[in-house]
């Protein structure tokens, strides 16, 4: 049975993001699949996620925190796409979010 | 006006400053504001590029100018959003309409998506135009009632739901000219021949809708009028219907009808049809003309129905006074989409064809916390072609 930290940090949120763009890539291409490293781009002007997919991936990941960590949240909320701050940015800069939103709610 | 446009999002005017000036973001090199009524030119010129229908310049400001909520606002209220490449051309659009609402007695602003378009270049930045829309303000209810797959599965991950009411996948039809219907479907699916084939096309749609024949024929209905105008008669029935405090109506008085189908008057593409008793008006319905011009298709859409008579001959009168004028036309088909309960159920036995859409056209997110629990139930929906921006 897979032990829940109470408060997860930084580093035990990547793996779930690593898991959501692993189910992701299922879906891709094998040339178009994303690589699974904090800098990897969702959202951007280098970013290669269509809307669907980026709909479909925000989805799965409120699914997959839910499961990992029984809390529910919401990635809409925030300014999820803003260039500067937004969560959606990288793989790194969610985790970072999620992290903060488990916290918020432990 | 479509939301979504299935080509469009890969997959959805003057200048009166609306809302406060809040300052564009930028996510590097698209940049996403308000929509302003002088973005006319580049955003229609967008929509054609996508195959969309596109409104003459004051129709499109008539979305938002004349239209009660916005006026009532005194125009503060966001008309849409619009992204922004880095060289200043609109690359996107989505627009937002306020519609008046009404529910447990209380007045309620909806905002209806609509006229969703990106370019195909930017096409991830819909999710920009998306994040603008949900986190709007002031808002009791997001609507959306003509979401394609892609806009459905964008507004699922915004947390809203499809309106939870059976068979709003389905439309109903009737066909008044077989052989034109045939030919407009079967030019629509890319059939080659589609002129020859649709001979025997036509012929078998009129034995299958002998067989299945519709329940409208020999019997004596209740008379039913055809109006011209809404009149004052109109703001009476909706006093009595706004009283059904337990489903959420978009309202139907006399100002907010004549603002909703001011374009379709215009082209003479709207049918009233009225039932009155004891001198009252007691119940209502309105066809609209929708063609399908890139194929051919001449079609009449039932996009409201309301009554308080408790006689559901009533509704087949409307139908068979629209069957008559519609085959007396040349229309080729008369459609319904949406309506619940009763209304529904009567539709689908008067109906002889009916055929699946693509996707689920009506979600709707309550942003009002009070409205979360309610609005899950059924019973609270009486959606049809008339809320949101499907008849407008």
């Amino acid at each position: 049975m897979t032990s829940i930290p109470q408060v997860p940090s930084y580093e035990d949120v990547l793996p779930v993001v690593y898991k959501g763009l692993d189910e992701l890539n299922q879906q891709r291409a094998r040339n178009q699949r994303l690589q699974a490293t904090p800098e990897c781009v969702l959202y951007g002007d280098t970013g290669s996620l269509n809307s669907l997919e980026l709909s479909n991936f925000m989805v799965l990941m409120e699914q997959l925190v839910q499961e990992k960590f029984g809390v529910e949240i919401d990635l809409t909320e925030g300014d999820p796409f803003s260039s500067e701050s937004g969560h959606m940015r990288t793989a790194g800069t969610l985790a970072e979010h999620i992290s903060n939103l488990v916290r918020e709610q432990a | 006006m479509p939301t979504i446009d299935a080509t469009t999002i890969d997959a959805t005017t003057t200048d009166v400053p609306t809302t406060e000036m809040v300052p564009p973001v930028a996510t590097s090199a698209v940049l996403v504001r308000e929509a302003r009524f002088s973005d006319y030119d580049p955003i229609a010129a967008l929509m054609q590029r996508y195959g969309m229908e596109t409104y003459a310049r004051e129709d499109w400001q008539g979305l938002w100018k004349g239209n009660p909520v916005y006026e009532r606002r005194n125009g503060a209220w966001p008309i849409g959003w619009v992204l922004e490449s880095s060289d200043a051309r609109v690359v996107g659009f989505s627009g937002n309409i306020p519609v008046a609402c009404c529910f447990s007695g209380k007045d309620l602003t909806a905002a209806a998506t609509s006229a969703w378009v990106v370019d195909a270049d930017y096409r991830s930045h819909s999710m920009l135009l998306a994040s603008k829309y949900f986190a709007q303000k002031n808002v009791d209810v997001l609507l959306n009632t003509t979401a394609i797959h892609v806009a459905g599965q964008i507004f699922r991950a915004f947390h809203a739901k499809p309106i939870p009411v059976e068979g709003l996948e389905t439309a109903l039809f009737w066909v008044l000219d077989y052989r034109g219907f045939a030919l407009s479907s079967l030019v629509r699916k890319g059939v080659p021949l589609a002129g020859v084939v649709s001979y025997p096309a036509g012929a078998a749609l009129s034995v299958i809708a002998a067989i299945k024949g519709g329940a409208l024929g020999g019997r004596d209905l209740p008379r039913v009028n055809a109006l011209a105008n809404f009149d004052e008669r109109f703001d009476g029935l909706w006093q009595q219907l706004k009283e059904r405090t337990d489903v959420l109506l978009s309202v139907r008085d006399r100002e907010t009808l004549q603002w909703h189908f001011q374009r379709s008057q215009r082209s003479d593409g709207l049918w009233i049809y009225t039932h009155e008793t004891e001198g009252r008006l007691t119940s209502y319905a309105i066809f609209q003309r929708q063609d399908k011009a890139d194929v051919g298709l001449t079609r009449m859409r039932l996009v409201d129905f309301q009554s308080v008579d408790a006689n559901p001959l009533v509704l087949d009168a409307m139908i068979a006074a629209a069957l008559r004028r519609a085959k007396a036309e040349g229309v080729q088909m008369l459609e319904v989409l949406g309506f619940s309960g009763s209304v529904r159920s009567r539709l689908e036995m008067l109906a002889p064809f009916r055929r699946k859409l693509p996707s689920q056209l009506y979600f709707y997110k309550a942003l009002s916390k009070e409205l979360k629990t309610p609005l899950a139930n059924p019973q609270a929906w009486q959606p049809c072609s008339y809320d949101g921006d499907s008849s407008l």
